[in-house]
């Protein structure tokens, strides 16, 4: 076989395993290009090309004189195509290098599964591509047989939402990277193995069979760690809510204390002016229920009004934000006004992003306002049909040199306070649907971010 | 003559509304007339169809019975009418008015507690709205008006400084005085849109020529009048020079 062939052939298996890994991040892991911003696309695509192209010759060349035979070799050249791809996807998608390297290992060892499988159903011993019938085999089995598989195996992957899985449990850091070393050395394992147990006499078939056991194990593994994880993050957000639930009860307890004394005045109040009312003063009377009115409106009013406001808010996460903050403002004698009018179930905008972004704002507008007299803060949630609005407003007591505040390190109030919005700024590009607002108006600072919701184009 | 239109589920209150802002047109000398006084957003609608032009609007929130509340009735009548004035009245005085400013650029609102301060909120909304066309009529500020999703955003061209592309995207952001942010379009529309009061000086930014404090030559920079940098390009240098 001539160079020129085996070269072109290895172009061709090294742009179908690129393809493949992509594939997966993207049908398996859901996560792939979501949010990265297409910047120098022609670029990237560039380099990728370079890229598979010169991996192709290194292992036309390897093939040639014959190195691959060697099992170091082998497996060696194995990692390089596994760092390779997931430099490449890292690059093209603009994902944290680990990420990949999850997702082409994932890839990696379903596509290797999947291999096995079909040259288990093709033939008996290794093939010898010097010949053109095995070699025309090998070609099907490399090219027809083994996507067909990898497909099949993807989809019934996909159907026991092993992806999902896959996914909690890389987000979950502390037991991903040990896994993750843990199974980067699937392909030590697997060509090792197969070799020892070749040289051990152990049929080619045979030595499969064990290899395709392995893998099974590995994919169960995955399985399994996965889920661990995943029940580990629903017990998290079962406590959470939980901790959400009594500080709400709380809050709802300490409205029935202000009802008990304000029901105890008003009782004073109503004697009063029953006997007002009795001598015929009417305007004492009426001056009365003013008072009484109003009292009502400051002592429970304003925690009512809140509370139903926050009722609306059915994302748990940002619930919790909510209240943790409305509890802070109460601390800071920071008034807060509210405003979730339409029911608001959740953004296109990841969950963590979200809860710091709002954060960061919501902590901006306290720190500018607090200690200050009459200290206010605004807060509004809009969600309308094809786009959410995040609003947060607060007084300015001094100039603010907008431009200034997204550079890393400014702020206000001494230092160490001025990583917010550079880190907001910076969340927020990442993400094509979302939009930001900054306007200073009637002495009022006022940061918006609007999410637009997917469907709506 | 602009228009009045009432919207108010309870007869009552609708009677009374009426009534009292006939007597205040007429007492100010108002050029203004209730157009139609109804419980039926759809009556309301329809009439604001057939007309051209802005209205005075005093809706209430809480429509009971009806197929639309005051919110999604104020957000059809933008549709007609993007310019008139909109005045809430409501039983609740905790209505989440910042939503209404905010979607509908609703003007006040009005609490009915009892027919004094309803009263008083209606004549000070007729007040409010005279001296606000009167100071319209004074101004020619010209606007830049874009949508960002659900809101147009209006900006005085004089306080626009600078528009930036970012690359590989369709996403434009303002740099202006008081104003910051993105939105979706591209420089050569806005190029087109601006006129030549805006320059393209580099193929990321289009600068107001106006707001130019100075330009440093070496670094190829503008600096704006608020503070704010950007570039040029080496073959704009000329034209930069010659139009400030």
């Amino acid at each position: 076989m001539s160079f020129l062939a085996i070269f072109g052939y290895d172009i061709f298996a090294g742009l179908f395993g690129l393809a493949s890994d992509v594939c997966v991040g993207i049908v398996i892991l859901k996560n792939m290009p979501r949010g990265s911003r297409r910047k120098y696309v022609f670029c990237k695509v560039f380099f990728a090309a370079v890229y598979v192209v010169m991996l192709a010759f290194l292992m036309a060349f390897l093939y040639k004189g014959h190195f691959l035979r060697l099992t170091s070799v082998n497996i060696a050249a194995c990692y390089v195509v596994l760092l390779g791809n997931a430099a490449c996807i890292s690059m093209l998608f603009g994902e944290a290098f680990q990420t990949c390297w999850g997702i082409v290992i994932f890839s990696g060892i379903v596509k290797e599964f999947s291999g096995a499988a079909s040259f288990l159903l093709l033939s008996d011993r290794r093939l010898d591509l010097s010949i053109t019938n095995e070699r025309m085999l090998y070609f099907f089995g490399n090219t027809l047989m083994t996507p067909v598989l990898l497909l099949l195996f993807l989809f019934f992957l996909y159907k026991m939402k092993i992806g999902e899985v896959y996914c909690q449990w890389m987000e979950h850091k502390s037991s991903w990277g040990f896994g993750l070393i843990c199974l980067s050395t699937y392909p030590l394992l697997y060509i090792g193995v197969a070799e020892f147990l070749m040289s051990r006499g152990m049929s080619r078939n045979g030595s499969l069979i064990v290899v395709f056991l392995i893998m099974f194990v590995m994919l169960v593994l995955f399985n399994y760690m996965g889920l661990e994880e995943q029940q580990r993050k629903e017990f998290d957000a079962q406590q959470l809510i939980l901790k959400q639930q009594n500080a709400y009860i709380r809050t709802l307890e300490g409205m029935q204390e202000e009802m008990r004394r304000f029901r105890h005045d008003y009782k004073n109040m109503m004697s009063g002016m029953y006997l007002k009312a009795k001598e015929g003063d009417l305007t004492e009377a009426l001056e009365f229920i003013r008072e009484m009115t109003e009292d009502f409106d400051s002592q429970i009013g304003g925690q009512l009004r809140q509370m139903s406001q926050l009722g609306n808010v059915y994302m748990s996460e940002i619930k919790g934000l909510l209240l943790t903050k409305l509890s802070e403002m109460q601390k800071d004698q920071t008034a807060c006004e509210l405003e979730v009018m339409h029911p608001f179930y959740g953004a296109e905008f990841k969950t963590t992003d979200l809860c710091r972004c709002l954060g960061i704002l919501i902590d901006n507008a306290m720190d500018e306002v607090r200690g200050r007299e009459d200290a206010r803060v605004y807060i509004m949630i809009s969600s309308q049909e094809d786009c959410t609005t995040f609003r947060v407003k607060n007084l300015l007591y001094h100039k603010v040199d907008v431009p200034e505040i997204w550079k890393q390190g400014y702020s206000t109030r001494g230092t160490d306070r001025g990583t917010g919005l550079a880190s907001y700024k910076k969340t927020v590009d990442l993400y094509e649907n979302v939009l930001p607002v900054t306007a200073v108006k009637d002495g009022y600072f006022i940061q918006e971010l609007k999410i637009r919701k997917r469907n709506a184009e | 003559m602009l228009p009045v239109y009432i919207c108010e589920d309870e007869e009552e209150i609708r009677r009374i509304q009426m009534e009292y802002l006939e007597k205040q047109i007429l007492i100010e000398g108002y050029d203004m007339k209730i157009a139609v006084c109804s419980g039926c957003p759809e009556k309301i609608l329809d009439a604001v169809k057939d007309a051209s032009g802005r209205g005075i609007y005093f809706l209430d929130v809480e429509l009971k019975g009806e197929s639309m509340d005051g919110f999604s009735l104020g957000q059809q009548i933008r549709k007609y009418d993007p310019r008139g004035f909109i005045i809430y009245v409501t039983a609740y005085k905790n209505l989440a008015f910042e939503t209404f400013r905010y979607h509908l650029e609703a003007l006040d609102y009005i609490v009915k507690e009892s027919m004094e301060t309803m009263k008083e909120g209606l004549r000070h909304s007729l007040s409010v709205i005279t001296e606000r066309m009167q100071a319209e009529q004074g101004e020619h500020r010209e606007f830049f008006s874009v949508k960002v999703m659900d809101v147009v955003k209006h900006v005085p061209v004089d306080e626009i400084m600078f528009f930036e592309a970012a690359p590989g995207t369709h996403r434009i952001a303002l740099h202006g005085t008081n104003d910051w942010f993105d939105f979706i379009g591209s420089l050569r529309e806005l190029e087109g849109q601006l006129g030549s009061r805006f320059l393209r000086a580099h193929r990321a930014y289009l600068v107001n020529v106006e707001q130019i404090a100075e330009l440093d030559l070496k670094g190829r920079e503008i600096r704006m009048k608020n503070g704010e940098r950007c570039l040029f390009s080496k073959n704009m240098k000329g034209q930069l020079l010659e139009r400030i």
